[in-house]
């Protein structure tokens, strides 16, 4: 029967709205022609003694039927945009999987060579140290790829209770100090009482990951990271700013796309997707909040959300 | 002794590479991003440049257009090393003079060094 449910074929199928839908759009042709052929029958009735009127209303129905069909084409055109989309987003996935598992592969097969390869027992560490870090990369590419696949089928489970939001900041801080000490990056959060908020706690610990995983990456070395609250009655605002290289201006515009990484990233050693932000774009759209962004280039960049704050 | 330019910016491929191609004889330049990797060139007077497409701070393609435009590097031997397979990227890279494309996924480590031996004709 779901076949003929116009509305979720055209979602599941071609993921483009009703009106663009090839489906859709020949229901639609059938109706008028359908419609129109009557029309002239009744027409051709009364008017038969005035060839010029019924020659002007078939001119404006074949108007409109050249209307319609010029609307088949463009959907047409879309699907095919969709699906090199697609193409690119599955070219790069496999890019961004294959590099690590390279890694992974090269760096195994010189340490089983370790004799050979005159490798010291601190050289051996280096090398797992290497293997470690690159399982640890391709884990999260994965897990970034399965939220992403889940938010856009809306399969994600978004229900939402009270919680703690500055528990929560504290908690993903405690994750990241280790990245944060070795470039003397301090990470000081705000400790005003703030109240419970009512959101998604798994969603919002997503967002807060990529956003301090962000400001880690972009931060100068010595500088410091600050998280902060402001009660704003109905919402609790929670900002992250960073003191580093700031984003261009140039590329303010995409930076909540797909695998988008500012070119000025400072700390190469956090590894990042080019996927965080928009995850959190994504995640924001979900909950129906907004996250929004502030940049001076080469100063400072802050990135900020609300929240409904406990009802 | 051979100089080899090699331009990747992933730590542990230009670790174990660059080891590896250390281990057998070769003097080994490291350059982490595009533009360092051009820079770099221009100086090097190197053998062989292995140079991987997607960088940062310029794309291997450019570095090799930039580098084909420079009489110091006009005819130097380029092995392109990636992971990207497109038809395009790889038409591109050989317009451009690359003596050969490899897909690191494609290969063990023993397999490209052996490969970039037989581009320096050993």
């Amino acid at each position: 029967m779901n076949s003929f449910n116009l509305f979720k074929t055209c979602k599941r199928k071609y993921n483009v709205p009703l009106w663009q839908c090839p489906q859709f759009m020949f229901v639609m042709m059938g109706i008028v022609i359908m419609a129109s052929s009557l029309f002239f029958y009744a027409l051709g009735q009364r008017y038969l003694i005035q060839p010029e009127v019924l020659a002007l209303i078939v001119m404006l129905i074949a108007t409109v039927l050249l209307v319609i069909a010029f609307v088949v084409t463009r959907s047409f055109e879309g699907l095919a945009e969709t699906n090199k989309v697609k193409d690119e987003f599955i070219n790069i996935v496999s890019h961004q999987l294959r590099s690590p598992l390279t890694s992974l592969r090269w760096a195994s097969q010189f340490l089983s060579k370790h004799k050979e390869n005159n490798l010291d027992p601190n050289t051996c560490i280096e090398y797992f140290d290497l293997i470690k870090e690159n399982s640890i990369r391709m884990e999260k590419l994965i897990d970034d790829l399965l939220i992403i696949t889940r938010l856009n089928d809306q399969k994600v489970d978004k229900r939402k209770a009270n919680f703690s939001l500055s528990d929560l900041v504290h908690e993903v801080v405690k994750e990241y100090e280790t990245v944060a000490n070795r470039f003397n990056i301090k990470i000081k959060v705000d400790q005003e009482d703030i109240p419970l908020v009512y959101s998604n706690e798994y969603l919002i610990r997503i967002v807060l990951r990529n956003l301090i995983d962000n400001a880690l990456s972009y931060s100068l070395e010595n500088s410091e990271i600050k998280i902060n609250f402001k009660n704003k009655g109905k919402k609790l605002g929670i900002t992250i700013t960073d003191h580093g290289v700031g984003i261009p201006k140039d590329v303010k515009k995409r930076i909540f796309e797909k695998f988008f990484r500012a070119k000025n990233v400072i700390h190469k050693k956090v590894h990042g997707t080019g996927l965080g932000l928009y995850i959190c774009k994504l995640i924001m759209n979900t909950l129906k909040e907004k996250i929004w962004f502030t940049s001076k280039e080469g100063e400072s960049t802050t990135f900020g959300f609300s929240l409904s704050i406990n009802n | 002794m051979k100089k080899i330019l090699f331009i990747e910016d992933d730590n542990a491929i230009q670790k174990t590479l660059g080891e590896g191609l250390r281990n057998k004889g070769y003097d080994v330049v490291s350059a982490t991003d595009g533009e360092e990797g051009l820079e770099f060139s221009k100086d090097a007077n190197a053998d062989l440049v292995i140079l991987d497409l997607i960088l940062p701070k310029m794309h291997g393609l450019k570095v090799l257009e930039n580098m084909r435009k420079e009489p110091a590097t006009a005819e130097t031997p380029v092995i392109i090393l990636t992971n990207l397979e497109n038809i395009n990227e790889v038409e591109q890279a050989l317009e451009f003079g690359a003596t050969t494309y490899l897909v690191k996924a494609n290969y063990s480590l023993e397999e490209v060094l052996n490969k970039i031996e037989q581009s320096l004709g050993e």
